[in-house]
C-alpha cells in the first residue's frame, strides 16, 4: 500500500509524537501530588483543545493508513522514555508494567474484542502464567525462554477446561461462569500449601544464556536499572504478539470471529463452527495472557493469590473498554492511564478499584466504543472509502 | 487403594455411624443455604423483571447493613433505623435507574451486566468511604441462642432466618402473583414492547424492581450482619450467590431458594466429611466446583429456562 507522501503531514506527526514523549517524561519524573495532577489536567485540556481543532481528527486520518510509522513511534517513544530514567527502578517497573499488561491485553482483545467470548478472569490467567513461571524457574533447569511459553501454555490448557462450560452458555451465564472460575482460583491458591499458599511464590529471574535479567546493567560507567533488559524482551514479545493480533484480525480467520461475535446465529446458517471460533480465540488469548503473566512474574520475582484478585481481571477488562474494543491501537492509551495514573497519583490509590468501576460506567454510558474506536474492516488492501 | 478409602468409603461409614450428626450437619447447612438463597433472590428479582444481571446485589445487601449499623451507631431507634434505610435503598434504586439504567435502555445485555460491575465497585467504595471498613457488630434484637430438639442442637436465629425467609419468599409470590404491580412486572419481563404499548410504565417499574431487591438486599444484609458482623467480607458473601443461581438457574425464584439450600447443605457436609482427602477449606470453593461442574450437564440450571433459538 502506498499512500501518497505528504512531508508536512509527517513532521507534524512527528513533532506530535515528541511533544506526548516529552509529556510523558514530564508526568514519570514529578514527584508532586498536586504537580502530577496539574499535569494531568493540562493533558487532558491539550487534548481536548487538539480535537476541538481538528489535530487530533487529522492526526488520526493520516497514522491510521501508515500502521508501520504508527508502531515504529510507539516503540521508538518507549526507548526515549527508558532511556530517559534508565536508573529510576520505580519509573522503569511502571513502564515494564504497562507493556506486559499490554500483552495480556492484547489477548483479552482477541477473546472479548474479536469473537465476543466474555472472559472476566484474565487475572486468574495471568496467575496460571505467573505460577507456571515460579514453579519451573525454581524447579526444573528449563530454558526461562521456554517457560514464557510454557506458561502461556499452561493459561491455554487450563482455559481449555473452562471453556466447556462458557461454550454451553450465553452472555450473562457465560461471563458468571468466568467470574467463578476467577474467583475459585484465587481460593485454591490460598488453600493449596503445594503454591505456597496465601504468603505466595519466589521466582528466579530471567537468565537467557548467562545474561541475568535481574541485576543492574553497567554500560560505560553509566548504572542502568536491570528493568530495561524486561523492557527490551517486553517490547520484543509486544512486537510478536501485536504483529500476531493484528494477522489474525486481518486474515479470514479474524473474519470468521468478527461474523461469530456480531450474530453467531447467522454466523452458524452460513456454515461457520461457532465452536471451533470460539475455542480458537478463547486459546490464543489465554495463551498471551499466560505468556505476559509468566514474564511479569519473573520480573517482580515474588507472587501471591492476591495479586490475581476479580478486582484485577476488572482492571484488564476496563482496559479493553476504554481503548476501544476491538483496537489493538487503543489498548496503548488506555493500558498507559490505567497503569500509570493510579500508581503516580498515590492519593487515589487507595480508591482505584472505585474510580476504574466509575469509569468503566462513564465510558459505557457516554463513550460507549472506546477512546480510540475500532475502525470498520478494509476489504480490499490500500481501498480507503473516500 | 487408599485415596479410595479415604474418598468414597470412610466419609460414608462417618455419615453411618452417627445419623444424628449427619442430620445436625444438613440442618446447620440448610440453614446457611437459606441465607445465600436470600442474596440469590435479589438477583433473580431484577433479571426476571428486567433481563438486567445485577452484579451489585452483593455491595447492595453490604452497602444497606452498613447503612443500618451507622444508623444505629448514631444512636437512631431500631426501627426507625430500619425504615430510613428501606428509604434509602429505594432512593439508591431509584438514583440506579435513572442514571443508570436508563441511559442504557436497548444496549446489549453484556453492557448493562458490566455497568453493574461497575456499580458493585462504586457501592462498596462508597460504603467504605462513608462508614470505614472496621469490623461493626450489627444488634437487631434477634435472640441467639443454642436449644435442642430430639437430641438436635438448634440455634434460635437460624430458625428466625429461615422463618424471615419463608416470609420474604410468599410475601413476594403474593406481590408478583395478586396484585395490579406485580402483574406489570411480570408483563415487563415477558416483553418490553408489549408491556409499553399496553401503558405499563417501564421506568417506574424497573424502579420499583430495583427497589424491591434493595429490601431484599436489606434483609439479607441485616441476617448476615447479624450473625458474623457487618465487614467487607460481606460482598465476598455474597459472590457465593453466583453458584446458587448458576445452579438454580437465573429466572427462577424457587431455583434460588433450592440452589441456595443445596450449596448450603452440599459445602457443610464436603466441609465434614471430605476435609482429609482435600486439606481443608472446601467450603471456601466447593460451590464454585459444583456450579462448574453442573453447568456441563444442565447448563440453563435447575429451574431455568432452556434458551432455543429459531431463525
Amino acid at each position: 500500500m502506498t499512500a501518497p507522501q505528504d512531508p508536512r503531514s509527517l513532521a507534524w506527526t512527528i513533532g506530535a509524537a515528541i511533544v506526548v514523549v516529552l509529556y510523558v517524561i514530564l508526568l514519570l519524573g514529578v514527584e508532586s501530588q498536586l504537580e502530577i495532577a496539574g499535569l494531568l489536567a493540562a493533558g487532558i485540556a491539550a487534548v481536548a483543545v487538539a480535537a476541538r481543532f481538528g489535530v487530533v481528527a487529522r492526526l488520526g486520518r493520516f497514522l491510521g493508513e501508515r500502521d508501520g510509522l504508527l508502531n515504529a513511534l510507539v516503540v521508538a517513544g518507549t526507548l526515549a522514555v527508558t532511556a530517559f530514567f534508565h536508573g529510576d527502578a520505580f519509573v522503569l517497573l511502571l513502564v515494564a508494567t504497562v507493556i506486559i499488561y499490554f500483552i495480556a491485553c492484547l489477548g483479552l482483545n482477541l477473546q472479548f474484542g474479536y469473537s465476543g467470548v466474555l472472559n472476566f478472569a484474565g487475572a486468574a490467567f495471568f496467575g496460571i502464567g505467573c505460577y507456571t513461571a515460579a514453579v519451573m524457574t525454581v524447579h526444573t533447569a528449563v530454558p526461562h525462554l521456554l517457560i514464557l511459553f510454557a506458561g502461556g501454555a499452561m493459561a491455554a490448557a487450563i482455559g481449555s477446561i473452562l471453556i466447556l462450560p462458557v461454550l454451553r452458555t450465553y452472555s450473562h451465564y457465560s461471563a458468571v461462569i468466568t467470574i467463578a472460575f476467577g474467583l475459585l482460583f484465587k481460593i485454591f491458591l490460598e488453600v493449596n500449601d503445594a503454591l505456597g499458599g496465601p504468603q505466595g511464590l519466589r521466582v528466579k529471574g530471567m537468565n537467557v544464556l548467562g545474561w541475568k535479567f535481574n541485576s543492574n546493567i553497567d554500560i560505560g560507567g553509566i548504572e542502568v536499572s536491570f528493568y530495561v533488559n524486561y523492557i527490551v524482551l517486553g517490547l520484543v514479545l509486544l512486537a510478536l504478539a501485536f504483529t500476531f493480533v493484528r494477522r489474525v484480525e486481518r486474515s479470514w480467520i479474524g473474519l470468521n470471529l468478527d461474523a461469530v461475535r456480531l450474530d453467531e446465529t447467522a454466523a452458524a446458517c452460513f456454515g461457520l463452527n461457532i465452536t471451533r471460533w470460539k475455542i480458537t480465540a478463547f486459546t490464543l488469548g489465554n495463551f498471551l495472557i499466560g505468556l505476559a503473566g509468566a514474564l511479569f512474574a519473573m520480573m517482580l520475582g515474588f507472587i501471591a493469590p492476591t495479586n490475581f484478585t476479580f478486582g484485577d481481571s476488572l482492571i484488564l477488562v476496563s482496559i479493553v473498554l476504554l481503548g476501544g474494543i476491538g483496537n489493538p491501537w487503543g489498548l496503548v492509551v488506555a493500558t498507559a492511564i490505567l497503569i500509570v495514573v493510579p500508581e503516580k497519583l498515590q492519593a487515589i490509590q487507595e480508591y482505584r478499584f472505585l474510580l476504574f468501576a466509575a469509569m468503566v460506567i462513564l465510558i459505557l454510558l457516554f463513550r460507549p466504543e472506546g477512546l480510540l474506536p475500532r475502525s470498520l474492516r478494509t476489504y480490499f488492501p490500500g481501498w480507503r472509502a473516500k | 487403594m487408599d485415596l479410595w478409602n479415604v474418598l468414597f468409603v470412610a466419609p460414608f461409614a462417618d455419615m453411618i455411624g452417627s445419623p444424628r450428626f449427619l442430620l445436625e450437619v444438613i440442618i446447620g447447612g440448610l440453614l446457611t443455604g437459606v441465607m445465600y438463597s436470600l442474596v440469590a433472590l435479589g438477583f433473580v428479582l431484577i433479571f426476571k423483571a428486567s433481563g438486567v444481571f445485577n452484579f451489585a446485589q452483593g455491595a447492595m445487601v453490604l452497602f444497606a447493613a452498613l447503612t443500618l449499623v451507622g444508623l444505629l451507631e448514631h444512636g437512631v431507634q431500631v426501627l426507625f433505623a430500619l425504615a430510613a434505610t428501606g428509604i434509602i435503598m429505594v432512593l439508591l434504586a431509584i438514583a440506579i435507574e435513572r442514571l443508570i439504567l436508563s441511559p442504557l435502555v436497548n444496549q446489549e445485555g453484556i453492557i448493562l451486566f458490566m455497568a453493574t460491575i461497575g456499580l458493585d465497585f462504586v457501592l462498596r467504595g462508597a460504603g467504605q468511604i462513608a462508614w470505614g471498613s472496621n469490623v461493626k457488630p450489627l444488634d437487631v434484637g434477634i435472640p441467639d441462642k443454642p436449644f435442642e430438639v430430639a437430641g438436635i442442637l438448634l440455634n434460635s436465629f437460624d430458625l428466625f432466618a429461615a422463618a424471615i425467609a419463608a416470609v420474604l419468599v410468599t410475601v413476594l409470590a403474593v406481590f408478583f402473583q395478586k396484585t395490579g404491580v406485580g402483574r406489570a412486572l411480570r408483563a415487563v419481563a415477558d416483553d418490553h414492547q408489549a408491556a409499553l404499548s399496553v401503558g405499563i410504565p417501564l421506568r417506574t417499574i424497573w424502579a420499583i424492581v430495583w427497589s424491591v431487591a434493595g429490601i431484599v438486599g436489606l434483609v439479607a444484609g441485616i441476617m448476615w450482619g447479624a450473625k458474623s458482623g457487618v465487614q467487607f467480607s460481606l460482598s465476598l458473601i455474597a459472590l457465593k450467590a453466583l453458584p446458587v443461581l448458576i445452579l438454580g438457574g437465573f429466572t427462577s425464584v424457587p431455583g434460588a431458594i433450592i440452589g441456595g439450600l443445596i450449596i448450603g447443605v452440599g459445602e457443610k457436609i464436603a466441609e465434614i466429611y471430605w476435609a482429609p482427602p482435600f486439606g481443608g477449606a472446601i467450603e471456601n470453593w466447593f460451590a464454585y466446583m459444583l456450579a462448574l461442574v453442573f453447568l456441563l450437564f444442565r447448563p440453563q440450571g435447575l429451574f431455568g429456562e432452556r434458551i432455543i433459538e429459531r431463525v
